[in-house]
């Protein structure tokens, strides 16, 4: 992928995560992408595409620079280890990975924000937690199903 | 060497992602330093133009439209304000006898106004991108006279406080964010306690002992304690009072008086340490 192109899907991704809303209601739209482009790269790749995008969140948000950065960096790391067990365009198998990996990525966060004294009350960050897993991973289904459709027709019209 | 470095770039940039990471975490406080927070300042001063741009970009077709929508509707309104009108009139020649005679008292009483400062009214163009947090960017900063800790209000009440701010933007931490806190007192009891934000859009009411008189539908007001917000406006009303494990203190649910989603612009106020 071209710089310029990279460029454009991190700003197109920031504009839609900073409106009203979107974080508000737990979807971490990053995260979404990094699952889909570690499946479809290879380790450093992946976790560079992690860390860019963690490192532009933390950078945007209220908080240390850090949890995201290095959360998302595993994620991708991750996601690119998991597409040899799985097999990757199935829209039900990429959703459940993008549900292991937010929930993986909720959690690391916490045990970072607890590390650091900074988290909010168990309770109130199980609620966070559940609530991004939940809309992130339906936000995900809807996703997935658009862009295995389009690399089916893309990569294999007989099937599409 | 130089080959075998070259062929696994790929590998030692991967290497070097993850050290720098390890690092992060272990440095995480040198992310707090005047130095990073400068850093992160000039990354906002660089997005939030093209955020700013993008936000309008959506919001103007979506105005547009909804101003083609209410012409409709628009006639029939101006024939029910044009009667509403006739009998306000009536009202107002009233009313301005009685407004006359309280601005003499308030001279005779020497009142001084509640709020003699003036508020800076600001669009909110971005939200924190991420889940933990909570907080937004608005499009006036440190050229329109905005300053870090002045406090954000709307209309319904307290909604945060300014923590970043770069020449044309500023972030205004919700006091709903975890790590926001806001003296507050119970309009009714007087009781006084400390209102924190949960992360969620909800608050607690932290700091009052058991025996305490706060009842649910309480309003809670800021105490002007503490000298970050100015007294009197309202941060939310008590939900749920429940008995903590030891007894001794409670854990009181606040709802916050304001309506964060759906909230575009908001007041700045000067700090009080620079109004007072």
């Amino acid at each position: 992928m071209r710089v310029t192109k990279k460029i454009l899907w991190i700003l197109a991704i920031f504009f839609v995560q900073q409106l009203p809303g979107v974080a508000a209601l737990g979807i971490d739209l990053p995260i979404l992408f990094v699952v889909l482009v570690g499946l479809r790269s290879d380790i450093p790749g992946a976790a560079g595409w992690g860390f860019l995008l963690g490192v532009t969140q933390d950078l945007l948000s209220a908080g240390w620079i850090g949890p995201n950065t290095v959360a998302k960096t595993l994620v991708g790391i991750l996601s690119c280890l998991s597409k040899r067990h799985i097999y990757r365009e199935r829209v039900l198998t990429q959703s459940f990975l993008i549900f292991c990996m937010t929930f993986f990525h909720q959690i690391f966060i916490w045990f970072l924000l607890r590390w650091d004294h900074s988290a909010p009350r168990f309770a109130d960050a199980f609620d966070i937690c559940a609530r991004t897993v939940l809309m992130t991973s339906l936000v995900g289904v809807v996703v997935c199903f658009f862009v295995v459709k389009f690399r089916r027709r893309r990569f294999d019209p007989a099937t599409a | 060497m130089l080959k075998f470095f070259l062929k696994n770039l790929s590998w030692f940039f991967l290497m070097v992602l993850l050290v720098f990471c390890v690092w992060l975490i272990v440095h995480r406080n040198s992310s707090r330093s005047n130095r990073a927070r400068s850093f992160k300042s000039e990354t906002l001063a660089v997005w939030l133009p093209f955020q700013e741009t993008i936000s309008w970009l959506i919001t103007f077709p979506e105005n547009t439209l909804n101003a083609v929508r209410e012409l409709r509707t628009l006639r029939q309104e101006v024939n029910r304000l044009q009667l509403d009108n006739q009998s306000l009139r009536l009202e107002l020649s009233n009313h301005k006898s009685i407004e006359s005679e309280l601005a003499r008292l308030q001279q005779v009483l020497a009142l001084k106004s509640k709020f003699p400062r003036k508020a800076k009214i600001s669009r909110i163009i971005a939200r924190d991108p991420s889940t933990w947090n909570r907080s937004f960017i608005i499009d006036i900063g440190a050229e329109d006279g905005v300053l870090v800790d002045s406090p954000a209000v709307s209309e319904q009440g307290i909604v945060g406080r300014v923590v970043e701010v770069t020449a044309h933007n500023a972030r205004v931490l919700m006091t709903t964010d975890s790590n926001s806190s806001v003296s507050g007192i119970d309009a009714r009891s007087r009781v006084t306690g400390i209102v924190q934000g949960t992360g969620l859009n909800q608050l607690k009411y932290g700091y009052v002992e058991a025996n305490e008189d706060v009842q649910k539908d309480d309003v809670i007001v800021s105490s002007g304690l503490g000298g970050a917000f100015p007294k009197g406006f309202a941060i939310g009303s008590v939900l749920k009072k429940t008995q903590t494990d030891n007894g001794l203190n409670v854990e009181i649910e606040v709802a916050p008086a304001v309506d964060f989603s759906s909230l575009d612009y908001v007041f700045i106020l000067p700090p009080i340490d620079v109004f007072q």
